[in-house]
């Protein structure tokens, strides 16, 4: 068999969760009122895997929303604190977007400049992935990557694909096959397990119906567009209210600020997710405001991923994932955007 | 891994007053270590309890034991900055970002033209081909303020016109009521004519404010200038300087990491400049 693979019942699950949080903080997607959110799996939490997305994509644990970067005492010196990790991490159920996007994290907090903030974390987790079964109509991963709702050998440790009532366990590392050590929970894998999970990835990507056409051309497609009137009248619609980029998994914009105590003397320099979309994001001293516009904001967000991350990070900058689409209060919706401006039919 | 936020502690060694609100600043690495840049490059100066913000390099690359820092208190950093005295400590991470062409300006004619601040940026290139200066050809210095108060490294200019083949053009936007003063009066541009600017063989180099920079590479084009022999230095808000915190991204670049320097073909095709 080409691929190493096992097979664990899926009434088994929360036995394999409990087993690996005695050697790994285990986060995987839990129903939190009307969204997942990815959360610490603790003793008697029911983890989803059939799920369609989490509200917030599971880069919080590489690149947390605040992060602190050093504990400085100003008049005597500084002292830095990358977080100290005890135990791995293990996030469960990603979906292949949001591995994708952890992939372009890699590529932006690496290159000649690596950030140990990131690595400190990143080297310290394990993915365990899950194909996708249930896209809705926002999921539009199958334009980006024609695997689509599954991985192809690489982005994970470990792949689950629900295959009924087991799940296909593929092996994408050395330290994910670690956490199949474990006696009594896995079962050897034929070919028609393998042959399941291959029927269940092609019935689920035809559920992928929403689509951005000609990914390739979009660069000089969008720079062709620049001045087209759709711009100025979804400008109309947007609140700058910045929901887009903390919802978006490849998003990594931050702001940095220090944080004094009352005392004055203590303080720490805190990083902060910060986002493209609000008014002050590019300005300089003396009020200088390189994109005071909201146009010109709406815009940069969808140029920088569509258009310009391509030259800049070697991917695109979107991973399909539906959140910017399902998240935005005033219906914004680049792929809409995109086909209207091609004058495709846009659904109502 | 090296942690890229950390910075380095540094001393002002001195402190000069360049105008009413600027003052340039001699830091030294604290630990004795050289340091070495290159023109056009910056650093993140970084007062704990203030943050960080990007600053260039004002002095002589040859001085690889001290630097200086040209600083107007514009903002809550280098207001801060200017209660700063002789002596105290500040955090310095760099030097980032491309730098000044200076080799491909070797064997040419170099036009310097500021406004205001943009000076600052300027001056480690200029010093390199004072120290250098066989390897130029003409230097011609054009040099707007918006009044004769605005003026930054006035004391030095008597020295710099002193150098073979070197001219210092100067103008203000605006003369006080009865103010006296023997050069130009007009926005920068003005001084292209002043100074009979000859597009061959010639590279331009160009740093202020954005706009100011719009008509400065734009008039240019007009005296038969093409886009790649002209340089310009982009400010844009930083929070790492490192190409992480993704404030300062124009197109696929990272102003902090391929830039400040642009050359002004690459840098006109960005969208939301002024240029």
């Amino acid at each position: 068999m080409e691929r190493e693979a096992v097979i664990l019942k899926k009434s088994k699950v929360n036995d394999w969760v409990n087993v690996m949080r005695e050697d790994h903080t285990v986060y995987g997607p839990v129903k939190y009122k009307y969204d997942y959110h990815f959360k610490e799996l603790e003793p008697g939490m029911e983890v989803t895997l059939e799920y369609t997305r989490s509200m917030i994509p599971p880069k919080k644990f590489l690149h947390p929303q605040e992060e602190n970067l050093i504990t400085y005492r100003r008049n005597d010196g500084m002292e830095t604190t990358p977080t100290k990790f005890e135990q791995k991490q293990v996030i469960l159920g990603v979906h292949p977007c949001d591995a994708r996007a952890i992939e372009v994290y890699d590529e932006i907090f690496g290159g000649d400049l690596p950030d140990v903030y990131y690595w400190n974390r990143r080297n310290n987790t394990i993915i365990i992935a899950v194909t996708c079964t249930v896209p809705d109509e926002n999921c539009f991963c199958m334009s980006l990557d024609e695997s689509g709702p599954t991985l192809e050998k690489k982005g994970y440790d470990l792949l689950l694909t629900d295959i009924g009532d087991s799940y296909l366990v593929e092996v994408g590392s050395m330290e994910g096959s670690l956490l199949l050590q474990f006696e009594g929970l896995f079962e050897k894998a034929t070919e028609e397990h393998m042959h399941a999970k291959d029927k269940s990835v092609e019935v689920t990507k035809m559920k992928v119906q929403r689509k951005i056409p000609d990914v390739p051309g979009l660069h000089d497609f969008l720079e062709h567009n620049y001045e087209n009137e759709v711009w100025a009248k979804e400008t109309k619609k947007c609140l700058s209210c910045g929901t887009c980029t903390l919802v978006c998994p490849t998003c990594f914009c931050y702001h940095v600020e220090d944080f004094n105590r009352f005392n004055l003397e203590d303080g720490n320099r805190v990083r902060i997710w910060d986002s493209c979309q609000l008014i002050d994001f590019a300005e300089v001293a003396m009020g200088e405001n390189f994109r005071k516009d909201r146009e010109a904001r709406l815009k940069w967000r969808i140029y920088h991923k569509l258009a310009y991350w391509q030259e800049q990070f070697g991917t695109l900058g979107c991973t399909g994932c539906g959140r910017c689409i399902q998240y935005c209060p005033a219906d914004i919706d680049m792929t809409e955007i995109l086909a209207e401006i091609r004058g495709d039919k846009v659904h109502a | 891994m090296r942690n890229l936020y950390v910075p380095t502690k540094a001393v002002i060694e001195k402190i000069k007053t360049q105008t009413h609100d600027t003052k340039t600043f001699t830091i030294k690495p604290a630990n004795g270590e050289k340091f070495d840049f290159e023109p056009g490059q910056f650093n993140m100066v970084s007062l704990l309890g203030y943050g960080e913000a990007p600053i260039s390099i004002s002095s002589s690359p040859d001085n690889k034991k001290t630097f200086d820092h040209t600083i107007r208190f514009v903002g809550s950093l280098t207001n801060t900055m200017e209660k700063h005295k002789e002596g105290s400590i500040v955090g310095i991470r760099g030097p980032y970002g491309s730098s000044w062409p200076v080799e491909e300006a070797k064997g040419k004619n170099v036009i310097f033209v500021a406004g205001g601040i943009g000076l600052a940026p300027l001056r480690p290139f200029i010093m390199q081909m004072f120290h250098d200066r066989d390897s130029y050809g003409k230097i011609q210095i054009l040099y707007g303020a918006r009044g004769t108060g605005e003026m930054l490294f006035t004391d030095e200019f008597n020295e710099w016109k002193k150098h073979s083949d070197t001219e210092l053009h100067l103008t203000v936007d605006k003369l006080e009521e009865g103010e006296k003063w023997d050069h130009t009066v007009g926005v920068v541009t003005v001084l292209y004519d002043v100074a009979k600017l000859d597009p061959a063989n010639t590279i331009a180099v160009i740093c202020g404010p954005e706009i100011m920079m719009r008509f400065a590479c734009r008039s240019l084009l007009k005296k038969g200038f093409y886009a790649p022999q002209i340089y310009l230095s982009l400010e844009r808000r930083m929070k790492c300087g490192v190409g992480k915190c993704g404030h300062c991204q124009l197109g696929s670049k990272f102003v902090c990491k391929d830039g400040p320097v642009f050359r002004y073909d690459e840098a006109k095709e960005f969208h939301d400049t002024l240029l």
